[in-house]
């Protein structure tokens, strides 16, 4: 088989226009996919435009040339190379004939490793064509038809999830010439709608358990005639349920003001210990008693912060329900401070639990990230961008408890460290000159 | 109805178990209470209940788990096990499947949330069934 590149380019130029040309129309934006969840039948919408156009250059080219003068053919190329969607063309032995620069960025591999070369070598390494059942383009040989499907690959160690859509390319004579493989990556997509999965189960877990308590409680308030000591100690705990099911929306509202660019501190100098500490420490007391677990608090009394209180305490509430979650039981929680005598004051919070294993020790406050079953990946993420507001950074180190003491793990020896308690020490930062903010009453 | 009637109360939810005792203690039932799978499963064999309320959910060992080892045990199948089931179970398809609840060797099961009289009622039928 022959190929004629420059004709192939041609008809690609013509299906991009009459993309361009349905991107661009209001009416017809309807029909295209501007994501996996995109309307399939854009596609057939827009194949159908190119077979149109074929069929025109078949019998006559002066379309082609008319477009030719127009813009030239330079101009369509440089088009295709600067959409966000990789395009490939592919000859019924699967030989590439073309691809965009969309495509190469996607393989990873440069031209000259491309054309030529079979599409299952370049995308799996393989020596032989994938499967029907996994392979659009395999489908779309056999059937003549448009086809789509998922395709995983692996780049640099991370899965790549690529969104095909492949379609048959008939030459003058109406026979089956090339397939067109229009590839979108989508993992990015992938990993937010996993994440909106996630983010909603954990949600309504998290506000189902406050809540069925509650309702719970008021059941047997309203049902069963108590004496005054007992129906008390219900309301106590009807309280505390609903202030830690308000400090849950409160986090998620907080994560959607920050992803929204909205979040803006308003930072005062405050009593660190009143204004913050002991407000948070009294609300986590109950939980902390639950587990036979207890806090020791080496923050001075006096010390002053120029900070946002409120954003500060969704801080430490952050922190300390993590070392509460994953803390051993009947054991302590130290918050501790320091000053080192540079620009910021360094606060942490350290338990006796499983140690964070080295290589989680900085994605775990990355975006979207939960090392955990059972949490949302919201929790550090939330205090990551909370203390960046304040100038600081946060970080976790491995810790060492001895006689209710927390050592870092540096200044502990081998010996020693095999006869300790291990856990986890977070320690953030935060700038000792932010500038107040005054806020008018 | 004797006083000296003791119930093992496992739920990892502290309030629940409180909620638990108080109706409970109306009926004058001794109410001792665990908050895993393994501390239950303890204090099943040390405080040998009349009978035991059970979540399925739990810490440690889940209560499925725990249910087949004391039904499976000679010395513990006698004690009556109310299981407690909660929508979330239902939902949570692959945690707690309906059809894994219901093959559970438990004797009764009560869901949440919980009616203070219809929980009353059940447990005197169970252990008036067992004595």
């Amino acid at each position: 088989m022959v190929v004629n590149q420059k004709y192939l380019i041609t008809r690609m130029f013509i299906f991009h226009s009459v993309y361009s040309i349905a991107k661009n129309n209001k009416r017809s934006r309807q029909f295209i996919p501007t994501n996996k969840l995109g309307d399939f039948l854009a596609w057939d919408f827009i194949i159908l435009k190119i077979k149109q156009g074929v069929r025109e250059m078949g019998q006559n080219n002066r379309p082609v040339e008319k477009l030719e003068q127009i813009l030239g053919e330079r101009f369509g190329i440089e088009i295709l190379n600067a959409m966000g969607i990789a395009i490939v063309v592919l000859d019924p032995d699967f030989n590439i004939i073309w691809a965009n620069r969309e495509y190469r960025k996607i393989q990873e591999k440069p031209e000259e490793n491309i054309i030529g070369k079979k599409c299952y070598e370049i995308s799996f390494g393989h020596n032989r064509p994938c499967t029907e059942e996994a392979c659009a383009v395999r489908r779309t040989l056999r059937t003549k038809r448009n086809s789509k499907g998922l395709k995983l690959i692996k780049r640099r160690g991370e899965e790549k999830r690529l969104d095909v859509y492949s379609f048959p390319l008939p030459g003058p004579q109406n026979e089956l010439s090339y397939v067109v493989e229009v590839i979108e990556d989508n993992t990015q997509l992938y990993k937010l709608v996993e994440l909106c999965d996630r983010l909603t189960a954990f949600a309504s877990h998290e506000l189902k358990t406050p809540l069925a308590t509650i309702y719970q409680l008021t059941t047997i308030l309203r049902q069963m005639d108590l004496p005054p000591e007992k129906r008390k100690a219900l309301f106590e705990r009807i309280i505390s349920r609903s202030q830690h099911g308000l400090k849950t929306v409160e986090n998620f509202l907080i994560y959607s003001k920050i992803k929204a660019g909205e979040l803006q501190i308003i930072p005062k100098k405050v009593n660190f210990y009143r204004d913050v500490l002991e407000r948070v420490l009294d609300f986590h007391k109950d939980y902390t008693l639950k587990k036979g677990m207890r806090f020791i608090c080496d923050v001075p009394k006096d010390l002053e912060v120029i900070c946002d209180a409120d954003y500060v305490e969704v801080i430490y509430n952050n922190l300390l329900t993590n070392a509460i979650k994953y803390g051993e039981e009947d054991t302590e929680i130290f918050v501790g401070y320091s000053d080192k005598g540079d620009r910021y004051h360094y606060f942490s919070v350290a338990s006796i639990g499983e140690p964070i294993p080295e290589e989680d020790r900085e994605i775990i406050f990355k975006r979207y990230v939960t090392t955990r079953k059972d949490g949302s990946g919201i929790g550090l993420d939330v205090a990551r961008e909370l203390i960046t507001k304040h100038g600081g950074k946060i970080w976790v180190e491995p810790c060492y408890f001895l006689s209710g003491k927390c050592l870092s793990g540096e200044t502990v020896s081998q010996e020693y460290k095999d006869k300790m308690k291990e856990g986890n020490n977070f320690v953030f930062t935060i700038l000792k000159k932010l500038k107040e903010i005054q806020v008018p009453h | 109805m004797s006083p000296a009637t003791k119930i093992l109360v496992i739920d990892d939810d502290p309030d629940l178990v409180e909620a638990l005792k108080i109706i409970l203690e109306t009926e004058s039932y001794q109410v001792v209470s665990a908050f895993d799978g393994k501390e239950g499963l303890k204090k099943a064999k040390e405080e040998n209940p009349d009978l035991i309320i059970l979540d399925l959910l739990l810490p440690k060992k889940d209560g499925d788990v725990l249910c087949r080892e004391l039904k499976g045990d000679l010395l513990y199948a006698d004690i009556p096990v109310l299981v407690l089931t909660a929508v979330a179970e239902k939902v949570d398809v692959k945690v707690f499947p309906e059809h894994k609840i219901s093959s559970l060797p438990a004797d009764d099961y009560v869901h949440k949330p919980i009616q203070p009289q219809d929980l009353l009622d059940r447990v005197k039928k169970l252990l008036a069934r067992s004595k």
